[in-house]
């Protein structure tokens, strides 16, 4: 028998629900959740994929119910949650001794380069026009050691608990040690950059130590932090809401349990001589007498905080709004309201998502640059929308639907909000929209970090309070030591935005999707009309194989050419696109995944024939991959509709009796 | 009404302000909304996206700018967080949709939220300038 050892180097492939279900002897079962799954070995990596997509040429017995072969079965016992199985090769050899696959008659090394296979994979996909590609990242995550899920994952429940524990054990730690929960809170209050380009790496620095804190005291090795997706639909049956988990609101995961400070009058008695004490005030000077900047005190000097007593100001005292919450307003959303509100849900809409990932260059894909760490230039797109808006709206200020705002409290909107244990789970997702960002880049061949002297500067900024799982100062000092994710050594379950990471799409695919750009798909015009309330509607057929290439890097964009007839004068007549909504769909905006653009007339002009609109689909169409809302083989649904003026207390303006005719609908791609 | 706008080198801004038609829904309605037209000094590529840079000064905590077209769809919020702002604007960013962009001119609508009290205009030195930018993109 022929093995194949697969030291140090065993990664599962990133299709990220497939798991490893079972090793006994050198048999190795894996399963995901929807699919049977084959494996391949290149590179010394295991690589698995859903097995539709395999030629049977190429792979004998793919295909059938029983897997690859008699030796690596399949299983469907994932799709239960109930397995208890883990993610992760590592979990199942903690030494990362030798680990033997069976000879196997068709899977062997040398058998099909990953490439070669996705090439053929992707080709037979395109010619039989299957609904699944094989796709998996060219840049996906090499397998860590920890691995970070989504908080939603049924897997993620154990690490909930340890986060738990660990949370208590802080809680319980006296304010002298500098992994108190407070204190480590504090760290943030003192040090956290916003609105600058070391945004990203300080919080990554931050949450990785705190992270490794959480090992210690919860004591559980394996855990990993869990991060919160708000831009998953998790109901793609109705439009996006986006909520804080429901399992945030359990025990000590919300800061109004009783186990938290419930005034501030206490939390300055128990951790005012403590902070006095500490080490951040020390003053230190360099040989040539000067004082070194470089220092906890110069780092705190930087943002005005000259003594304890300006920390408690900023903390209690500052008229512009306080840092500390008591317990009866410690988070502003609660357990029976949980649901963003709209401003939020549009920041962190799948679209808006997308748009944070596309720029190509650090500064604009990050925030803006500064003279330190502890100034406030700008805000990019990631920072300054879904950062920033589920901050404050988590730490409540709320705008409701009628367009009433207030501020009901919350540690969450001010730089005391890791006292709020959501706040690590906000920015592990924020450090996974990096990660995915790096490796968009990298596939593409953009830069990952600024540039030139830019990198110099930015990777020597100091940061000096981040304190290890024991509490000691850390040896990593600098912004440049974060830069990746390093000996922190995790990677994260992929999740929303993972689509711009380029995949494989090799030259046979790209030859169908080219072949298919001169194609135009012409909607069968169910109703013309477009009523007040009712929509116009057509249908039209696309080929999945072109549906699916939509979501692929290169790929033709697909437009929609609307053709209407509309009144004269058709003036503050808007009509809004969408695709595959529900029946009766009541309010659609840009955030919906039904939404793919508006018809909007502009100008005084007078209309004197039809118009021809064209509307981008792409980014509908990927959000409803996204979501699942995409069926196979089934014609898209497209409705024009009368579009609702959404500002506050403005009630929508139609022209009564004005008629408005769709003439065609026409799909093409360019 | 006054307001103070600036650096808006290769942008056409007009200030729509509605003041009069007192006693009637749409000016009052119009009292507390901004719209700002602006005008791309050149088409976007194949390669780049245009997207809103707001330069707005201090807020005071809670307090939000709403920028949506001028249609009231929702684009994107100037929501502030961190310490306190000093005297200089702060940079936000907002995408904008393509769709938004009609003969490469857009109109956008500036509101502000403020906890407790009625929807508004911007005041003097809440928003500095805005203004559309064009922003490489990797698809």
């Amino acid at each position: 028998m022929r093995h194949h050892p697969l030291r140090h180097y065993i990664s599962v492939c990133a299709l990220d629900t497939c798991k490893i279900l079972q090793v006994s002897g050198n048999v190795i079962s894996l399963s995901n959740r929807n699919y049977l799954t084959a494996i391949t070995i290149e590179r010394r990596r295991l690589w698995c994929y859903p097995p539709s997509a395999l030629l049977k040429s190429q792979f004998p017995g793919v295909g059938n119910n029983r897997g690859v072969s008699g030796k690596i079965t399949h299983s469907r016992l994932a799709q239960t949650g109930s397995t208890g199985v883990e993610t992760g090769a590592r979990d199942f050899f903690p030494n990362h001794n030798e680990v033997f696959l069976s000879k196997n008659t068709e899977l062997q090394p040398s058998t099909l380069s990953r490439r070669a296979f996705l090439k053929t994979a992707a080709a037979a996909a395109a010619t039989v026009g299957s609904a699944t590609l094989p796709f998996s990242s060219l840049h996906a995550q090499e397998t860590a050691k920890y691995r970070r899920l989504n908080i939603l994952n049924p897997d993620a429940r154990r690490n909930i608990e340890s986060y738990k524990k660990a949370i208590r054990a802080m809680l319980a730690l006296p304010p002298t040690d500098p992994r108190n929960w407070y204190r480590i809170a504090l760290t943030h209050t003192m040090d956290c950059p916003h609105g600058n380009w070391w945004f990203l790496v300080w919080h990554r620095g931050y949450i990785g130590w705190f992270e490794q804190i959480c090992r210690e005291l919860s004591g559980d090795p394996r855990f990993a932090l869990p991060y919160w997706d708000w831009s998953e639909n998790t109901d793609p049956a109705n439009p996006f809401r986006p909520s804080v988990p429901a399992i945030m609101f359990d025990d000590v995961l919300t800061p109004s349990n009783p186990a938290y400070i419930a005034q501030f009058r206490e939390f300055r008695v128990r951790f005012g001589d403590a902070l006095a004490k500490a080490s951040y005030w020390k003053r230190s000077y360099k040989p040539n007498g000067e004082f070194d900047d470089a220092t906890q005190y110069g780092q705190l000097l930087a943002r005005g905080i000259r003594a304890p007593e300006d920390l408690w100001f900023d903390i209690i005292d500052d008229p512009r709004g306080q840092f500390f919450f008591d317990l009866a307003h410690a988070r502003g959303l609660t357990k029976e309201e949980p649901a963003l509100d709209e401003k939020t849900a549009k920041a962190v809409s799948l679209q808006t998502l997308l748009d944070a990932l596309a720029p190509r260059d650090f500064l604009t894909f990050g925030s803006p640059k500064t003279m330190g760490h502890s100034g406030l230039t700008g805000f990019g797109v990631l920072e300054g929308q879904p950062h920033n808006r589920v901050h404050n709206c988590v730490g409540g200020i709320f705008t409701n639907p009628s367009g009433k705002t207030t501020n009901s409290g919350g540690f969450m909107q001010a730089n005391l909000s890791p006292i709020d244990p959501l706040f690590f789970l906000h920015h592990a997702n924020i450090d996974r929209l990096w990660d995915v960002w790096v490796r968009k880049q990298q596939a593409r061949g953009y830069p990952v970090l600024p540039e030139g002297s830019d990198l110099d500067v930015w990777s020597s900024e100091p940061f000096l309070f981040f304190v290890d799982s024991k509490g000691r100062p850390v040896t990593k000092r600098i912004a440049g030591d974060y830069a990746t994710i390093g000996d922190f050594n995790y990677d994260y379950q992929q999740g929303s935005g993972e689509q711009v990471v380029p995949m494989t799409l090799a030259e046979p695919a790209s030859g169908a999707v080219a072949a298919a750009q001169a194609e135009r798909f012409i909607a069968q015009i169910s109703q013309s009309s477009i009523g007040t309330t009712e929509p116009a509607i057509g249908a039209v057929t696309i080929p999945s194989a072109l549906l699916q290439a939509g979501m692929q890097p290169e790929a033709p964009t697909l437009f929609a050419q609307v053709t209407i007839a509309l009144p004269p004068l058709a003036h503050g007549h808007d009509f809004a696109v969408l695709v595959n909504a529900p029946a009766g769909a009541a309010k659609i905006d840009p955030s919906s995944p039904y939404y793919a653009g508006t018809l909007s007339m502009f100008g005084h002009h007078v209309v004197h024939g039809p118009v021809t609109f064209t509307i981008p689909l792409s980014g509908a169409l990927a959000a409803m991959q996204a979501g699942n809302l995409l069926k196979a083989n089934a014609p898209v649904n497209i409705q024009v509709v009368r579009e609702q003026v959404a500002a506050p207390g403005v009630a929508a303006i139609h022209a009564m009796g004005a008629k408005a005719e769709v003439l065609s609908i026409v799909v093409e791609a360019h | 009404m006054h307001k103070r706008w600036r650096n808006l080198a290769s942008i056409t801004i007009a200030l729509v302000y509605s003041v009069g038609c007192a006693g009637c829904e749409m000016a009052e309605r119009d009292i507390q909304q901004s719209i700002v037209e602006l005008e791309l000094a050149r088409p976007a590529t194949s390669r780049e996206a245009i997207w809103i840079q707001v330069h707005a000064g201090a807020l005071p905590r809670g307090t939000e700018i709403r920028v949506s077209t001028s249609k009231g769809v929702l684009l994107g919020t100037v929501s502030p967080f961190g310490g306190p702002q000093g005297p200089e604007a702060v940079t936000y960013i907002i995408p904008l949709p393509q769709t938004a962009l009609v003969g490469n001119r857009v109109q956008l609508r500036l509101e502000v939220d403020e906890p407790g009290a009625p929807v508004r205009a911007p005041r003097s030195g809440e928003v500095e300038s805005i203004n559309l930018i064009h922003v490489p993109i990797s698809h």
